[in-house]
């Protein structure tokens, strides 16, 4: 291989991704080629301080530039709440209205993503905040008629960042909040019965979600977060849920 | 038309922005124009993963100014003179000061352009090297 070829290849190398065959022809390159073996060492010591670095999120100036509709968290204020909130009741109320009534399904996705947007807005995430799910799941306990299993899933990359009493369609809500890097993630549950298997949809305004209604409870996880992570957090809680 | 399905990505989109460019107010430019960008495009947009697509945009942008537009040759290494950069703190990651933030300044200001952006995509956004 030369080294015209190995660099576009060199990050999935470093990650593993990359077929045996190319893996190992990179491998034998790279002991014998001191600019790429250089190159490779970069991406190391890069990427690992860029965990530790920090995350520059857009100024609120420029936010307001490039959507003037849509204030952002930080100018969190009582009307803002609900002007978000009215937003969400007028565009159901006008899809029930003009189109074909939307599934049950949707309704209930549209009303998590409301939820989820409100909690980012008005910076109350968490009611309880703690990472230790002994701390998050008593909390629930004389909040909401239900007790909702709480799973630590820190290890796999998904610390649990605390707990929020919410509410989806006018009927309580848990929320347990966990984050991948910057990245919140809820996932509102309610007890419901009957089984529902796994759906994925995607809202229009960015946001993905999955959901499921299994063991007495309804899972709606939701996030920003890219879809294959939020796959991963979904069957991995959908996991220790089950094994709990 | 609604520029809604942006807003949930601005903050990937500047912090991309931000590592590229080695400064704020080039990735302010920057990230202007890729929303500009974007929202002409929109109708273009097949499905799949939005933000993955935001940041493409993100990222020609960055490359359009590199080879094209004034490009302010600071990299700012004293983050906490600006007020609104303090907004960067999030629960996972501790702000980095004087030395250190310096230092990974340069190491990524030093790399090939695409190096940079495989590199702050994969960390920041667990996007795979495409």
């Amino acid at each position: 291989m030369t080294c015209a070829e190995v660099t576009p290849l060199i990050g999935a190398y470093y990650d593993g991704e990359l077929d045996a065959a190319r893996a190992s022809a990179i491998d034998a390159h790279v002991a014998s080629c001191q600019s790429c073996a250089g190159d490779l060492e970069t991406l190391r010591q890069v990427s690992a301080e860029l965990r530790h670095a920090p995350y520059y999120r857009a100024p609120d100036a420029l936010v307001r530039r490039v959507a003037p509709a849509r204030p952002r968290a930080s100018l969190a204020n009582r009307w803002g709440w609900l002007a978000a909130a009215a937003a969400v009741v007028l565009t159901t109320a006008t899809a029930l209205v003009l189109w074909q009534r939307p599934g049950a399904e949707t309704l209930t996705a549209d009303a998590v993503v409301g939820s989820h947007v409100r909690s980012l807005m008005a910076q109350h995430l968490v009611d309880v905040e703690s990472t230790d799910r002994h701390t998050v799941k008593p909390w629930f306990a004389g909040r909401v008629e239900f007790s909702p299993i709480v799973v630590d899933l820190a290890s796999d990359g998904f610390p649990l960042t605390g707990g929020r009493l919410d509410y989806v369609q006018d009927h309580p809500a848990a929320a347990l909040v966990y984050h991948r890097r910057e990245h919140a993630i809820n996932v509102f549950v309610w007890p419901e019965s009957g089984e529902r298997p796994r759906s994925d949809r995607d809202d229009s305004r960015g946001y993905h979600l999955v959901t499921w209604t299994h063991g007495g409870m309804t899972y709606w996880v939701i996030s920003d977060l890219a879809r294959p992570e939020l796959d991963d957090f979904a069957s991995k809680l959908n996991a220790a849920v089950a094994g709990s | 038309m609604s520029d809604d399905f942006l807003v949930p990505h601005l903050d990937a989109a500047f912090n991309l922005a931000r590592w590229m460019m080695g400064n704020a107010a080039d990735a302010e430019d920057v990230v202007q124009e890729a929303c500009v960008r974007a929202l002409a495009a929109a109708d273009r947009f097949r499905g799949g993963d939005r933000r993955a697509w935001v940041l493409a945009i993100v990222r020609n942008t960055c490359y359009s100014s590199f080879r094209g537009r004034k490009v302010r040759q600071t990299t700012d290494f004293d983050e906490a003179q600006h007020s609104d950069e303090s907004r960067s703190v999030s629960p996972e990651h501790a702000v980095l000061t004087g030395e250190r933030a310096a230092r990974v300044q340069a190491a990524v200001a030093a790399l090939t352009p695409e190096f940079r952006e495989a590199i702050v995509l994969r960390e920041f956004e667990g996007l795979s090297y495409k």
